[in-house]
């Protein structure tokens, strides 16, 4: 179990330099990145691109903006 | 104890087996019961003497063990058999005698049920009577036309006991002993049998028929409406454009006005589509548990319409899932499903434990949805969650007019998506990791890991491999961390008592492809990853280097030109080859040249060798033989793939979870999750890519499907190989106690006994050559397919059915035709002929001939001049149009254009002519007999000829061909073809309009025209050019002037129509189409009333056989009924009030 353990950690860190990498480098991460990280969710392009995709998930907070605006 | 348990488990299943075998009905089930609780007791019995007397311990021990393995065969067979059939109950006798009538009731009726009456002993005279009763019908309280529940989650209904009669029955002496009538009344009593003429003396068993739902289902799916009253106790299955709803009924009312039914099991498959009001309720998790009111069709699933066919019926069945509705709302009519709840008012929901697994599940959704872009976060969803239907149609990113659920399938990694041992497995791993790394001792976080595993198992829907998985990974974690027991004997104790318990639940999955195929994975790595890696470590040297050539030069042939492995003429030089370089491996290591030095297999780092070993175990344990029989199909590319794929998804599943649960951490968890999905999108393309690029440069042909007595064969030979140590030292044991002291007579004796192993599949040939001429009408919807099997052993494709590229994707070639020819195990033709360039006939033409080896394709004058560069202009000319269409017939024409020479969107999807190009006469398709010459045929030509006993067989064209026929619709030019052979013949008049059909009437010489069968020319759906008078005047026209003389020239015994699904090919012609071809039948029934009309969407396949003089006709509807694979009469019944 010492080398699932180990495995994990390794996986971790590799996700975490690789991600970094593709949010920086792609356009897609970084503006989604940007929306996530200004509490605008449903505006990001990660979020766009899923619209058909289980269209019964929806964000509730979300929603509860726009019927406020 | 262990091993009591093991050998307990095996043998239940062998009990299922012999179940399947013998299929006992259902009536013997009471005694199976009883057989099996007394031996349980035998075997309780013979436990406590083994304690109770420790002297005759081992006599005793016997005995326990011969109780317990038959007490397991039992309870196999009778779980089986209960699952299997729906026993009707006979309640009592009524004996008409001496002009009375009394009725013997031996058990009451237990609820409002359908009575059958079975004749024991007949009349010797007529007899009229019925039965006297009464009726305790239920009839729902309802609020605003929807049933009611009480605050206990109760439906509420109002009873009215009500007098009941029957309908007036006549039984004959004619009326054999076992004979059946339906009482077309219920009753909840019967209290007297009332005779109203003849005196003859008759006995009659009365049955009750069971109330299971399958009882309730219909064969149409435009039949009488019925209404439900019922549980949804599945999480929905959401589609893009549907959700499919698992309902538990708990009571029916079959017809309106009628009594409510409570229903004694089986489930339904409702579907609801988003025109129904309330959709947004029943297209999600939370529709999981709440109670329905439904109102619709209901209706059994397709049974399987060619042979080698999907069977949908009976994998619904297996699934306890015994008819379906499809829901549809009227414009101003009420929702067809509605959602009730209790007095109370709350709706009932599900589970706590499966609510909240659920909840978990579309919370990680959520986060998904806002991490990953589509598609690849349906990638995600799919491999993590379960969610399979959610990449249902998506269009793989590579962008090559495929589906990325298709290049998984076509590339070997299918696997991935249903959720398994392996995403399991992985799962197992990381939270061992992960509670190892918080310090946390193994006893207390086994038990905690396995609450994990079985809130993912109910996430990802609790299909049959996961639920092997999870109580497998149990198993092992119980046994690991508290007898401190290896992987190994884990793993031995856990597949048979995982399969045990699952098939305790259903014994009917024991046949579905997701648990045989994940018990064959895991067999297959548990007993033959060690000899394959022991074998592949011998390899070293030069012959690791003859086995890394011969394997490449194998792959690349397959690659390139999958065929040549297939073709005896180029695949026996290349084993010459392989043989070959085996032996110049042996004179280079006797002469001392190593060409590799002495690095072997062995020398390969342990983690990659037995992984490599791991994956030939797999390929050879289950992929090959198991795709073979139950896809007929074979993904090369999985032996390659998956040395990428495996590891690959075992870090893509990882992150998958991390991420979806970091995700849920308020604050910064989304960030965090998108940063770790970040990765693993890159991750998730490297994937697709791999299965993209599987798809692309490698086949994914078509193979014969192997018997049952094959597939054993192979696996006593796997078996052999596992075993083959302990079998060695047997055969040797053998040789000496019988003094058989030649060094060769163990050699000799294994060679016997392989003899002896392989003797069966040569005495039962899997698919037999059928003697005389044999015709096969296959079932394609709209669309024509015949496949005929001459006299003399040879074979000729007519027509390749309709493929729909857009949405729903049906491909009758790969779905209908090609599985067919697998079965049968036709791969050689002599000759292919297309009557007609229309899609219906040609669209799966260049799939076909990717998959079997013709060297004559024989199509219309039309299409003589068929290339790769004509433009679209150039192609219409070729068909005989001066100018372009414009509407509807060019939306056809471009159709015509797109399967016949090329997609100008989709440069490379399969087209008739692009097939032509690449198999044009070139050497390497000559030595591989691969060449295709395009021919045409006109009026005249005999197509195919030999004599067979003296009878001459034919296949003869009789249209087109006269010079000043110039009509410029395509289908009156299509070939029109008869089939003749001794006194028997067939005419396939192709897709003629009434003007084709008037032509050739008055061209053909009559006795040319005259047959025993006739397809009825254009489906029988041919639509009129001008409308006179509404479609049906002109359509009752065109038959009376031309269809009529032709088919009274004709004059045939039987009329086929190859009709259904028109809505795929003709889009809004269709229901025209259909009211055509319902008055075409009407026509012909009432024109020719001794003829035999038959019907593909309905008879399903038509087996035509003739011996040259007479011939018989029989549909795969009839086999089915004889298999009972269809059901009773019951399922027509209409049940009076």
């Amino acid at each position: 179990m010492e080398k699932g353990a180990k495995a994990i950690i390794f996986i971790l860190l590799f996700a975490f330099v690789a991600g970094a990498l593709v949010i920086w480098q792609h356009p897609v991460f970084s503006e989604s990145w940007k929306a996530l990280r200004e509490g605008r969710p449903e505006a990001s392009p990660i979020w766009l691109s899923n619209a058909d995709y289980y269209p019964e998930i929806v964000l509730e907070g979300a929603e509860r903006r726009q019927r406020a605006e | 104890m262990q091993n009591k348990i093991i050998g307990f488990c095996w043998c239940y299943l062998a009990g299922i087996v012999v179940s399947m075998l013998a299929t006992p009905e259902g009536a013997l089930l009471p005694g199976l019961r009883l057989i099996t609780a007394l031996l349980a007791l035998g075997w309780f019995v013979a436990w406590v003497l083994r304690n109770r007397q420790p002297g005759r311990a081992k006599q005793m021990l016997r005995l326990e063990w011969a109780a317990l393995v038959l007490t397991a065969l039992a309870l196999g067979l009778t779980r089986h058999t209960s699952a299997n059939t729906i026993p009707d109950t006979r309640i009592g006798e009524i004996v008409l005698r001496a002009g009375e009538g009394d009725y013997l009731e031996s058990r009451a009726l237990p609820d409002v049920s359908r009575i059958l009456l079975r004749i024991k002993e007949p009349p010797d005279g007529d007899l009229r009577f019925r039965l006297v009763g009464e009726l305790d019908a239920r009839l729902p309280i309802e609020e605003n036309g929807v049933a009611t529940m009480d605050d206990r989650g109760r439906w509420r209904f109002r009873l009215a006991r009500v007098p009941q009669e029957s309908t007036v029955l006549h039984i004959s002496p004619e009326d054999a002993p076992g004979s059946v009538f339906v009482v077309p009344q219920p009753f909840s009593r019967i209290t007297a049998i009332e005779l109203l003429e003849g005196d003859a003396d008759a006995r009659l068993d009365v049955v009750r028929i069971s109330n299971h739902a399958a009882s309730f289902v219909r064969a149409s799916r435009d039949s009488a409406p019925v209404t439900i009253l019922g549980r949804i106790l599945a999480d929905p299955m959401v589609y893009d454009f549907k959700s499919v709803l698992t309902v538990t009924p708990a009571y029916i009312q079959y017809r309106a006005g009628g009594p409510f039914y409570r229903v004694e099991g089986g489930d339904l498959r409702v579907t609801v589509p988003p025109t129904v009001d309330n959709y947004p309720l029943f297209a999600r998790t939370e529709a999981y548990g709440i109670d329905v009111q439904i109102r619709g069709s209901l209706f059994r699933a397709g049974s399987q319409a060619n042979p080698g066919g999907f069977d949908q019926h009976r994998f619904m069945a297996n699934h306890n899932l015994h008819g379906q509705m499809s829901l549809f709302q009227p414009r101003g009519e009420p929702a067809p499903i509605h959602a009730v709840a209790p007095a109370d008012g709350e709706l009932r929901r599900g589970h706590p434990l499966v609510q909240f697994s659920l909840g978990l599940r579309d919370r990680m959704l959520l986060v998904f949805k806002q991490v990953l872009p589509f598609p690849h976060s349906s990638f995600i969803g799919a491999v993590t969650l379960g969610l399979r239907y959610g990449l249902h149609g998506v269009e793989s990113p590579f962008g090559e007019d495929r589906t990325i659920a298709d290049e998984f399938r076509a590339a070997g990694v299918n696997h991935v998506l249903a959720v398994s041992g392996l995403h399991v497995t992985i799962l197992t791993a990381m939270f061992m990791g992960i509670f190892t790394l918080l310090r946390i001792p193994r006893r207390m976080y086994a038990p905690l890991v396995i609450l994990i595993l079985v809130i993912f198992a109910i996430i990802t829907g609790a299909r049959p491999s996961t639920l092997r998985a999870v109580i497998m990974n149990s198993l092992f974690l119980l046994v690991w961390a508290y007898l401190s027991q290896g992987l190994r004997a884990s793993a031995l104790f856990g597949v048979p008592v995982a399969a045990f318990l699952i098939l305790l639940h259903n014994p009917l999955m024991i046949v579905d492809p997701s648990f045989t195929l994940s018990f064959g994975a895991i067999l297959s790595l548990a007993l033959l990853t060690g000899p394959i890696h022991e074998q592949l470590s011998r390899l070293r040297g030069n012959s690791f280097a003859a086995a890394l050539v011969i394997v490449t030069v194998f792959t690349l042939i397959g690659m390139l030109r999958w065929p040549l492995l297939t073709e005896p003429r180029t695949a026996i030089p290349l084993l010459l080859f392989a043989v070959l370089t085996v032996w110049l491996t042996r004179v280079l290591d006797r002469k001392g040249l190593l060409l590799v030095g002495r690095f072997g297999f062995a020398d390969i780092p342990g983690p990659v060798s037995a992984f490599l070993s791991a994956q030939v175990a797999i390929q050879l344990g289950m992929m090959l033989p198991l795709s073979a029989y139950y896809f007929s199909q074979w993904a090369m590319a999985g032996a390659y793939a998956n040395l990428l794929a495996i590891p690959l998804i075992g870090v893509v599943v990882q992150l998958g979870v991390i991420a979806g649960l970091f995700g849920l951490i308020p604050g910064i968890g989304l960030l965090l999750a998108l940063v770790i999905s970040a990765a693993n999108w890159a991750l998730s393309s490297l994937f697709l890519w791999i299965a993209y690029a599987g798809t692309q440069y490698f086949p994914f042909p078509f193979m014969r499907r192997p018997s049952l007595i094959e597939l054993l064969i192979y696996y006593l030979l796997i078996a052999a190989f596992v075993w083959h140590r302990p079998l060695w030292k047997s055969v040797r044991r053998f040789c000496e106690r019988r003094a058989w002291s030649h060094p060769a007579a163990p050699r000799a004796l294994l060679a016997c006994g392989l003899v002896v192993l392989l003797a069966p599949a040569a005495i039962f040939p899997a698919a037999p050559r059928p003697d005389g001429l044999n015709i096969t009408v296959l079932s394609v919807g709209y669309g024509r397919s015949l496949v005929i099997e001459t006299p003399g052993g040879r074979r000729v494709l007519v027509d390749a059915g309709f493929v729909e590229h857009e949405r729903g994707r049906r491909n009758e070639a790969q779905r209908s035709i090609l599985p067919f020819l697998a079965f049968r195990h036709l791969r050689d033709f002599e000759a292919v002929i297309l009557t007609s360039p229309h899609p219906e006939e040609s669209g799966g033409l260049p799939y076909i001939l990717n998959e079997i080896k013709v060297p004559r394709l024989i199509v219309p004058p039309d299409l003589e001049g068929l290339r790769l560069d004509l433009s679209v202009p150039a192609f219409a000319r070729l068909l005989g149009y001066e100018t372009m269409p414009r509407g509807v017939p060019r939306e056809r024409l471009q159709r015509m254009y797109e399967d016949l020479v090329r997609n100008p969107e989709v440069p490379q999807r399969p087209s008739l002519a692009r097939t032509l190009a690449l198999r044009r006469d070139t050497w390497i398709n000559r030595w591989g007999r691969q060449t295709i010459r395009l021919e045409t045929a006109e009026a005249g030509d005999i197509l195919l000829e030999e004599v067979v006993r003296g009878r001459p067989f034919r296949i003869r064209a009789l249209h087109p061909g006269d010079a000043h026929f110039e009509e410029e619709r395509v289908a009156n030019r299509s070939l029109v073809l008869r089939i003749e052979y001794g006194d028997f013949s067939m005419l396939i008049p192709g897709d003629l309009h009434y003007e084709g059909q008037r032509h050739l009437l008055a061209y053909t010489e009559p006795e040319l025209l005259r047959a025993d069968i006739a397809l009825v020319p254009h489906h029988g759906a041919a639509l009129p050019v001008r409308r006179r008078g509404g479609l049906r005047n002109s359509v009752m026209t065109e038959l009376r002037d031309a269809t009529a003389p032709l088919l009274h020239a004709v004059d045939p015994a039987v009329f086929i129509v190859d009709f259904g699904f028109p809505r795929a090919v003709l889009g809004h012609d269709s229901r025209d189409a259909e009211g055509v071809q319902a008055i075409t039948e009407q026509f012909i029934e009432d024109r020719f009333p001794h003829a035999e009309l038959l019907h593909t969407g309905r008879d399903l396949a038509i087996f035509i056989r003739s011996d040259g003089e007479t011939f018989t006709v029989e549909t795969q509807a009839e086999r089915l009924r004889a298999h009972g694979g269809d059901e009773d009469a019951v399922t027509d019944m209409e049940i009076g009030f």
